[in-house]
């Protein structure tokens, strides 16, 4: 029998949960299938498939759609609104599996299943797999019981580790997965890092670290990943090994537009070397390598 | 304590009168002009969106005029809005301005709401609260009703600018009634005016539909007043986004108006399936609706950078496409510029013209 193919578009919240919608896809009995690396062609298609000024995450995501969608059978465009009682996802990531709808003709049926903590409280993960569920004509029990199984799927297995070393100058990395770890549209910044001779540091901020960070700024953060970015911001900037940061975020990102704000007032009250790298379609790569060449120079002649 | 409130459309007309009288020292900003707008810009983030903007250039004024305290509605999300107070007040300190900043944190409940009229006011018990607070929303409605009616009039008068005078007039009354009895009666009294304009009974106008994000739909500066050039292009605007509307589907006074929302979720079903924040859904869901109507066309208003409208706007698009219903959007921000907006409108009126000569000459 031919295997049924679910296509999971290499963008946006596939830098967060890659892991565990694969093997949670493949233990339903389907082919997962994920779109390669973005490239300056994929990014070129979503470019085409958007409508106005949708930020540059976004339209990678469509071009990711455009790469995969005369290959597979289904789509998985989850609607993630809410992973945290607190806090929301960016509107557009709201929108996706709609806003995908709108820009395609042609396309395999989306697996559009709703995660919202929110509304659906401890029956999300019942609400969400129901949903699977009726979209795949499957049991509702045997989806809900293999989300779970694989729902605590590390974060970024993919990326190798990053830590601190005492030897050369630490810079930490803060900004979306979606761009860092997105080796195209985050200009492979902790490459460039170390061929620089500095070590790039990355961190995924625990609950106790967000929890700290948001007693420091006035109002707690009410996006998931805006809060993640200020959190890690804070730790890094309290963090003596650490001797400048890097915030890398999409040119117009509405969330980002925010925090990057409460970041450079609130909590960098010890001064250290801080920079903002905004992306978009136009971001050349010699313009951003030029800028963190003088960054880590910079912060060379501070700590010497 | 010198009070005041960023603009949002009419809607300091509908409280300021009502809480000075209940001991508010109440000071709306200045009227926005350019110059509010290039002091918002120029202490705002960059990317920050046009209303943040507009607001923080409303404060700036207020302060240097000698207003020491902000009152600014807060939220969680998913927008920016709920998280504008925070930053704004973040910008003013360090422009060295000393006051009292309040938010609102959940401006959807309505018993902090009527908490916060008593802390600051002469009012001493909850059911007064209420009473004048649900004034102030009966003002506002009254504002609303008098705007639809300028929209129907407007295009169909015959001495030019009769409509306008009409509704500073009637503007003017609803200011004046500080009771409940009073705003009955002027809202008749209101028709009334509109009723006596003299109109061209035979001419039928476009109509477009007017949706998106509610703050710069409703407030003419920051869309460059384009309710009153389609006006005086002889368009009848039928707005699908109003204060009044927005205020009710949270404190339900209009007992028989429904939740626009619900009604615009019902609408939207296979286009936008869960709203996205803001008017995501109204924009949606009144597009299809005003599709159905028969409403010539729409246009789509929306801040430059706006989440929620950035969805919206690439789901109308298709609906445009799926319908061959013509769908104007508009982005705004600091950059644009008068004559592009006019050159825009005229061009979609024009279509919208020929496409109906076209559909009367095919029938
Ligand atoms: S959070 Fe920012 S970058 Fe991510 S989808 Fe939203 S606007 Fe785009």
């Amino acid at each position: 029998m031919k295997n049924i193919r679910v296509g999971i578009p290499r963008a946006l919240l596939y830098y967060r949960y890659a892991d565990a919608w694969k093997t949670f896809i493949e233990e339903l009995g389907y082919e997962v299938i994920t779109s390669p690396e973005t490239t300056a062609g994929i990014l070129k298609d979503g470019i085409k498939k958007s409508v106005g000024d949708l930020c540059l995450p976004v339209k990678t995501f469509l071009g990711h759609v455009e790469s995969l969608k005369d290959s597979v059978d289904f789509l998985f465009i989850p609607r993630y609104i809410s992973v945290e009682h607190d806090a929301y996802m960016c509107p557009k990531i709201l929108g996706l599996p709609d806003v995908v709808r709108a820009c395609f003709t042609n396309l395999p049926r989306i697996i559009d299943p709703m995660f919202n903590i929110k509304k659906d409280k401890d029956n999300t993960i019942t609400e969400f797999s129901r949903q699977v569920a009726r979209i795949l004509s499957l049991e509702p029990e045997a989806v809900e019981k293999s989300f779970i199984k694989n729902s605590g799927a590390g974060y970024m297995n993919e990326q190798e580790e990053y830590s601190l070393t005492d030897k050369k100058i630490n810079v930490g990395l803060i900004g979306r997965p979606y761009l860092l770890f997105d080796r195209y549209l985050g200009k492979n910044l902790f490459r460039t890092l170390s061929e620089l001779g500095a070590n790039p540091v990355y961190i995924q901020p625990s609950e106790n670290e967000i929890t700290e960070a948001m007693t420091v700024i006035p109002k707690w953060v009410y996006w998931s990943m805006g809060k993640e970015v200020t959190a890690s911001a804070h730790a890094f900037f309290k963090d003596d090994k650490i001797d400048g940061i890097i915030n890398i975020c999409s040119a117009t990102c509405g969330p980002d537009s925010f925090t990057g704000d409460l970041i450079r007032k609130r909590l960098n009250t010890r001064n250290k070397p801080y920079m903002t790298l905004s992306v978009d379609e136009h971001a050349s790569d010699t313009g951003i390598q030029t800028r963190v060449e003088a960054f880590v120079d910079m912060i060379g002649k501070v700590i010497v | 304590m010198k009070l005041t409130v960023p603009h949002m459309g009419m809607l300091h007309i509908a409280y300021t009168r009502i809480l000075r009288e209940n001991g508010v020292d109440m000071m709306p900003p200045p009227k926005a002009t350019v110059k509010t707008l290039n002091l918002g810009v120029r202490h705002s983030p960059e990317f920050a969106c046009l209303p943040f903007k507009i607001n923080l250039g409303n404060m700036i004024e207020s302060l240097e005029a000698g207003a020491d305290a902000i009152l600014m509605p807060g939220g969680y999300g998913p927008c920016r809005f709920g998280y504008y107070g925070i930053i704004q007040e973040q910008i003013l300190r360090e422009l060295g301005y000393k006051f009292r900043m309040s938010t609102t944190d959940n401006p959807d409940k309505l018993s902090d709401l009527i908490d916060t009229i008593k802390d600051i006011s002469s009012i001493k018990n909850r059911p007064d609260g209420y009473r004048v607070f649900y004034l102030i929303l009966m003002r506002m409605a009254a504002l609303d009703r008098a705007l639809a009616f300028y929209h129907y009039y407007k295009p169909r008068e015959i001495n030019r600018g009769e409509t306008d005078r009409a509704l500073e007039e009637s503007v003017r009354l609803i200011d004046s009634a500080n009771t409940y009895v009073k705003l009955f009666m002027e809202n008749f009294r209101v028709k009334r005016i509109f009723r006596d304009i003299r109109i061209d009974k035979r001419f039928k106008p476009l109509r477009i539909g007017v949706l998106g994000e509610i703050f710069v739909t409703i407030e003419p500066f920051a869309n460059l007043d384009v309710e009153k050039k389609l006006g005086e292009m002889r368009v009848e605007i039928v707005r699908g986004v109003w204060l009044s509307d927005w205020l009710n589907d949270r404190f339900r006074f209009k007992p028989f108006r429904r939740n626009q929302a619900k009604l615009s979720a019902l609408w939207a079903k296979g286009y936008l399936d869960y709203p996205s924040g803001g008017e995501s859904m109204e924009t949606v869901g009144k597009t299809l609706m005003f599709h159905r109507k028969g409403i010539d066309g729409i246009l789509h208003i929306m801040p430059f950078t706006c989440m929620p409208e950035l969805v919206a706007s690439t789901i109308i698009h298709r609906i445009s496409k799926d319908k061959n219903y013509p769908v104007l959007s508009m982005t705004f921000d600091e950059h644009v510029s008068e004559a592009n907006i006019v050159t825009r409108l005229e061009a979609f009126v024009d279509l919208l013209e020929r496409r109906r000569v076209e559909r009367l000459s095919r029938n």
